[in-house]
C-alpha cells in the first residue's frame, strides 16, 4: 500500500537537510525563558531560579535569553507568576530584534496575542514610548492583557481592530506583522506522528496576509521599518506575501540576518517565481537551531515616500 | 495606568480595549489594588508588606486562610517573597487571604472545601 505523501514533501527542494528537518520535529523545542528587565535582571532570575534548584543556561544570543531544562515546568513557576520571566521560542524573539524598536517610538504590533513579542518590544523601549497592540479576536485577548499586566508592560494600551482595517489616521516609527499562518514551524511538533494534523494554508488565509502587510505598510512613517514573520514554512504564506507588497508599493527589502542559523528566502516555488530582492528574507529552520521553524521578513519605507 | 508619552494625543481617538497596567477594580463599593499593580511597586513598599516564603506564597495560591502570629493593621497588604513582589493580599482581622487573578490560582490547583488554617512563618 502506498503511504500518503507527507504535507512537507513539496519543501524538500528547497529546505537543506531535509531528512535531518523532518527528524527535528521528534522532539519538542528546548525551552527558552527570557529575563524580565521591567521587573528584575537576568542575573537575579538566574540566582533565584538557582535557589529552587533550577540551572538556566545563558544563550549567547542574547543576555535576556535563558536555556531551561526541560522537566521545569516553567509556566507555572512562581518566578513566572511574580513576572520575572516569560516563556517564548527561541526563534520567536528574531522578528523583533530586526524591528529595532528603541525607547520613545511609536510602534504598532497589529497581530499582538499572546502578547511575547509586544512584551519584548517594551523591554527593548524600557517601557517608553507607546506601543498599540491590536488583537481582532476577542477570545484571544484575555491572554495578551494576561500577559502585559504579569510582566508590568506599561507603555502599551490594547486594540480590537481587524488588523487589515487598521485606522489609518497614525503613523508608527515601526510595525510588526506577526501574522496568523498555518503555524507548521510549530505544529510539525504535535503532528509527527500524525502528519494529518497538519493545517493547510487556505487561499483565505493568504489574502488575509496580503491585506495584513499591506495594511501595515500603510501606516508606516517614511523612514520607518515593517517586520513581516510567520512561523510556517510555506512559500505561499511568506516570499509570495512580502513579494506582492514589494510589486505594489515602493518597499524597500532590507537583509534579514539574524544570530541564529539560518536560510535565505527563496525565489520560486511550485512553478511560480517571487521578485528577487525577497532573498533577503530569512527562513530559520527547527533542525538548525532546535526551535520553532520561523519566516522573518524586513522593509522599510523610503524617506521620500508620499 | 500607562505612563506618559508623547504619542498618548495621536493614539486618543482609537476604541481603546485597555489603556496600560490596571491599577484598582471595583470590588462592590470598594477598589481593590490589581495585583500586577502591587508587583510593580511592591518592591519599593515600606509600609503593609508581608514577607513570605515560597511554600506559603504557594498555599496562598492554593486559596488557603492563613492566620497572622504577629499583628498586623487591616486592609490590602503587599505580599513579597525574598524582596521580590509578588501580588496582592488581604488582612481582615488576623487572617490572610491572597487576592490573585484567577488564572494564577488556577495554575497552582485551587484546593476544595473549607480552607485550612495554618500559622505564618516568623
Amino acid at each position: 500500500m502506498m503511504s500518503e505523501p507527507h504535507p512537507f514533501d513539496s519543501y524538500r527542494d528547497f529546505i537543506p537537510d531535509f531528512n535531518d528537518f523532518m527528524e527535528a520535529f521528534r522532539d519538542p523545542p528546548r525551552t527558552v525563558v527570557r529575563a524580565n528587565t521591567l521587573r528584575s535582571s537576568p542575573e537575579e532570575l538566574r540566582s533565584r531560579c538557582s535557589r529552587s534548584g533550577i540551572l538556566l543556561e545563558p544563550l549567547k544570543v542574547h543576555p535576556h535569553l535563558f536555556s531551561a531544562p526541560g522537566h521545569w515546568a516553567a509556566g507555572s513557576s512562581l518566578e513566572f507568576l511574580m513576572g520575572l520571566c516569560h516563556i517564548q521560542a527561541l526563534t520567536s524573539h528574531v522578528p523583533v530584534w530586526m524591528l529595532e524598536p528603541g525607547p520613545g517610538m511609536k510602534v504598532l504590533d497589529l497581530c499582538a496575542a499572546p502578547g511575547g513579542k509586544t512584551s519584548q518590544m517594551a523591554q527593548e523601549m524600557d517601557n517608553s514610548g507607546l506601543i498599540v497592540a491590536n488583537e481582532k479576536k476577542a477570545g484571544r485577548m484575555p491572554a495578551l492583557g494576561n500577559t502585559l499586566t504579569r510582566l508590568g508592560v506599561m507603555n502599551t494600551i490594547t486594540v480590537g481592530y481587524g488588523g487589515e482595517d487598521f485606522p489609518k489616521r497614525t503613523l508608527f516609527d515601526r510595525v510588526l506583522v506577526d501574522a496568523p499562518c498555518s503555524g507548521e514551524g510549530k505544529q510539525g511538533y504535535k503532528a509527527y506522528h500524525r502528519p494529518s494534523r497538519l493545517r493547510k494554508a487556505s487561499r483565505s488565509l493568504t489574502e488575509l496576509q496580503k491585506r495584513l502587510i499591506s495594511r501595515g505598510y500603510e501606516v508606516l512613517k517614511p523612514g520607518g521599518r515593517l517586520v513581516y514573520s510567520t512561523c510556517t514554512f510555506n512559500p505561499e504564506e511568506n516570499e509570495a506575501v512580502v513579494a506582492q507588497l514589494l510589486d505594489r508599493t515602493d518597499a524597500s527589502m532590507e537583509t534579514v540576518s539574524p544570530p541564529l542559523s539560518h536560510s535565505r528566502g527563496i525565489t520560486e516555488y511550485q512553478g511560480r517565481s517571487y521578485e528577487r530582492n525577497v532573498e533577503k528574507c530569512a527562513r530559520i529552520y527547527p533542525h538548525q537551531v532546535h526551535s520553532v521553524g520561523f519566516f522573518v521578513a524586513c522593509v522599510v519605507r523610503p524617506e521620500t515616500s508620499s | 495606568m500607562i505612563l506618559k508619552s508623547e504619542h498618548l494625543e495621536e493614539v486618543s481617538g482609537y476604541d481603546m480595549v485597555s489603556p496600560g497596567l490596571p491599577v484598582l477594580r471595583r470590588i462592590r463599593k470598594y477598589l481593590k489594588p490589581t495585583s500586577a499593580a502591587l508587583q510593580w511597586i511592591g518592591t519599593a513598599a515600606t509600609k503593609n508588606v508581608l514577607e513570605l516564603d515560597e511554600p506559603t506564597l504557594i498555599r496562598l495560591l492554593q486559596g488557603e486562610v492563613l492566620r497572622l502570629t504577629r499583628p498586623c493593621e487591616e486592609g490590602y497588604v503587599f505580599l513579597r517573597v525574598d524582596g521580590a513582589a509578588a501580588g496582592c493580599g488581604l488582612v481582615i482581622e488576623d487572617r490572610l487571604t491572597g487576592q490573585f487573578p484567577r488564572w494564577f490560582r488556577e495554575m497552582f490547583g485551587i484546593r476544595r472545601g473549607k480552607p485550612e488554617q495554618v500559622e505564618l512563618p516568623e
